[in-house]
């Protein structure tokens, strides 16, 4: 009943000797990302300040919209300034047994995941990803939504070749 | 369309599959905007606002008669044989590319709504262990499709599987029983008394506050007349004696109730241990009857307090994969364990537990300062609150608050220093509470991915929140430091090297 049969060693390991899931270089996402959420806070922007417009005209006096016009700048101006840091942050890299992606400047987040527990990965593109020609690529494993990583602003043939590395290797690893 | 290339290529579902998507598209416009249709409608439009009307829905129908058609178009499937895979593309402003490698299928089921036994076709889904199940169904397919093609899936996914699952061969052997164990009737009782005392711990303090407060308003009250003295003292006992009956009735109420829900639940509670698996069976209105086997098992938690320690009983969660069979529950709870039966328990789901190298760590002091600030503003809050309405006097509110205040620092302090993270050679065991104490155990091969957050100002400090995620859900570990990281490369290193099966 020894799932391990034969081959069963167990010999101490050094810990301090296994590689280090930080040590790896990140490869960057195209800068097309960049300007994808960069446009899509701008829409946002845009949307916010048409509303401004219409209160002002109608419903507030000078100094109530001004002060409304000061507080969504200052936000957007942070949204601007996070995405930049956001974009600048992102960054993900493939081992031999696993994938890394970290992403976040404010909340820094780095998942690692074993390829021999992906279940599968998908290519999405929405239409902003379709206009400045990238992809993103998700891999989901069976840890649920935690787990589950998306990595946006790849080309489309880098996704697509990622896909594939990633399908040989779920195969190759479960023998 | 033949299917005599057994799916190889891309493949559309039935055209049929149009008007399921007009329909669908159709409900989510008409959710959304029937209100504004209404309005129009009932508003008495004049006859020209009627045939812009008219005009403007017609338009709308042959959208949503384009949009479908293109989605149509564009929905399709196949099968790549070369690499394994089963792979559907869909979206018309979207795209999106899924491909499941064979031994990821999990099962292929058959869905069929009234309006699809209309015309005639099936709904196929595909289940993957992974989360987003429901982006593999295909709407429309006809029954020999459908056929055909989940015989297929079947096939090549039991193909992909004998691979790697020989190792497993599951041996229906002669079944011997190495223990059982029973809940009595007076144990049943014992956790229904034992459970629930945060109500009637609450029913207490109501009925305190409710006692004191008709007092006050007596005393308050400034009797000069002797008369109506006794007269309104007499009222006021009277009251308090309702409130007492009251109060026990409530109180009692309150028990039997947990009583009840308690043998409900639990009722013939009874754990067979076989040599492959375990096997629970509980309750009495609906009968949970579950086999565990050790393999399926992502997630061990134990939970008692003290009354119930000194009882001898302890809660035990177990949380399994959550694939496979959907109607099976995945986290089994299983109360009134004694301690002996939950180390074989343990013992059996846990074979080869390790004590040996074992490193706990603690979380840093951030997280208590965290919390104690966070009371703080509640107090703060509280005080603004009796600021503006003055609802008790002042020289009652402050040592009230300061106590509150003070037994909830007391309280933070100490459940603080119970947070504890244990990484052994083959396990990870995270423990936490104060009152409630919870032990939760995960082998480190079962572990699915790993994230290491790092919060802006965590970054002075060299601190991280860890979550393990696994397939019964994550276990979260906030605020240690950095020196943690190569325990992190281990178990990373544990779960990549495993060749075991881990559901």
């Amino acid at each position: 009943m020894d799932p391990l049969g034969d081959s069963f060693r167990n010999r101490q390991i050094d810990i301090a000797s296994l590689p280090d899931y930080e040590a790896v270089d990140f490869t960057i996402v195209s800068e097309n990302y960049l300007q994808k959420i960069n446009i899509q806070t701008g829409i946002f922007m845009l949307v916010c300040m048409f509303i401004t417009g219409i209160l002002w005209f109608f419903f507030l006096d000078p100094t109530q919209s001004i002060l409304l016009l000061c507080v969504i700048s200052l936000y957007f101006m942070f949204r601007f300034w996070n995405n930049y840091k956001l974009y600048k942050s992102l960054g993900f890299a493939i081992r031999e047994r696993d994938v890394i992606y970290k992403r976040g400047y404010i909340f820094n987040k780095t998942t690692v995941i074993p390829f021999n527990r992906v279940q599968h990965a998908s290519i999405s593109r929405d239409i902003w990803d379709k206009l400045l020609g990238i992809s993103s690529l998700k891999i989901f494993t069976a840890g649920g939504s935690g787990s589950d990583i998306g990595i946006p602003g790849l080309l489309p043939e880098t996704a697509l070749k990622l896909k594939e590395a990633l399908a040989h290797k779920i195969v190759q690893d479960d023998f | 369309m033949t299917s005599k290339d057994n799916y190889q290529n891309p493949q559309r579902q039935s055209i049929l599959g149009v008007v399921l998507i007009f329909l669908a598209t159709l409900y989510k416009l008409v959710k959304m905007f029937w209100a504004m249709a209404a309005y129009l409608l009932l508003s008495n439009p004049s006859g020209l606002m009627l045939s812009y009307i008219g005009l403007g829905s017609v338009i709308v129908l042959l959208l949503i008669l384009g949009y479908s058609y293109l989605y149509y178009l564009k929905f399709t499937f196949y099968i790549d044989y070369e690499r394994e895979e089963f792979i559907l593309q869909k979206g018309v402003f979207s795209t999106e590319n899924i491909a499941i490698p064979f031994e990821k299928i999990q099962q292929v089921n058959f869905k069929r709504s009234i309006l699809q036994r209309f015309i005639n076709v099936y709904s196929l889904v595909i289940d993957t262990a992974g989360s987003n199940q429901k982006e593999v169904e295909i709407n429309a397919i006809s029954k020999t499709k459908a056929n055909e093609l989940s015989e297929i899936l079947l096939r090549v996914k039991a193909e992909a599987k004998k691979n790697f699952d020989s190792e497993e061969i599951i041996a229906e052997e002669k079944e011997e029983k190495a223990w059982t164990f029973q809940l009595s009737i007076s144990e049943l009782l014992k956790i229904g008394i034992s459970t629930n005392y945060l109500r009637g711990f609450s029913l207490i303090i109501a009925f305190l506050a409710s006692i004191y407060n008709r007092l006050n308003s007596y005393f308050k009250e400034e009797i000069q007349e002797y008369e109506t003295y006794f007269s309104q003292f007499s009222d006021v006992l009277q009251s308090i004696g309702f409130l007492f009956v009251l109060f026990i009735l409530l109180l009692f109420l309150s028990v039997s109730i947990t009583i009840i829900e308690v043998f409900i639940k639990y009722y013939g509670l009874k754990i067979v241990q076989s040599k492959e698996r375990l096997e629970l069976e509980m309750g009495l209105k609906t009968n949970t009857k579950v086999a565990i086997q050790p393999r399926r098992v992502q997630r061990f938690k134990v939970k008692t307090n003290p009354i119930q320690k000194r009882m001898n009983l302890f809660e035990a969660q177990i949380s399994l994969s959550s694939s496979e069979d959907e109607l099976q529950k995945n986290k089994i709870k299983i109360p009134g364990l004694k301690l002996e039966v939950l180390e074989k328990i343990k013992s059996f789901l846990y074979k080869d537990e390790d004590i040996a190298l074992v490193d706990s760590y603690r979380p840093d002091k951030l997280l208590l300062l965290r919390r104690i600030s966070v009371i703080v503003v509640l107090g703060f809050i509280a005080l603004g609150v009796w600021f503006y309405t003055t609802f008790v006097s002042f020289n009652l509110f402050l040592p009230l608050c300061i106590s509150i205040l003070v037994l909830a620092l007391i309280y933070q302090y100490y459940a603080f220093r119970t947070k504890k993270l244990i990484i052994g050679q083959d396990f990870l065991k995270k423990q936490y509470g104060l009152w409630t104490k919870t032990e939760e155990i995960l082998e480190l091969y079962k572990i699915q991915a790993i994230s290491v957050q790092q919060p802006l100002w965590y970054k002075r400090k060299n601190l991280v929140n860890l979550s393990f995620h696994t397939a019964g859900g994550d276990i979260k570990f906030y605020a240690v430091s950095r020196e943690v990281l190569p325990k992190i490369n281990f178990i990373l290193f544990k779960a990549e090297v495993s060749k075991r099966n881990w559901m």
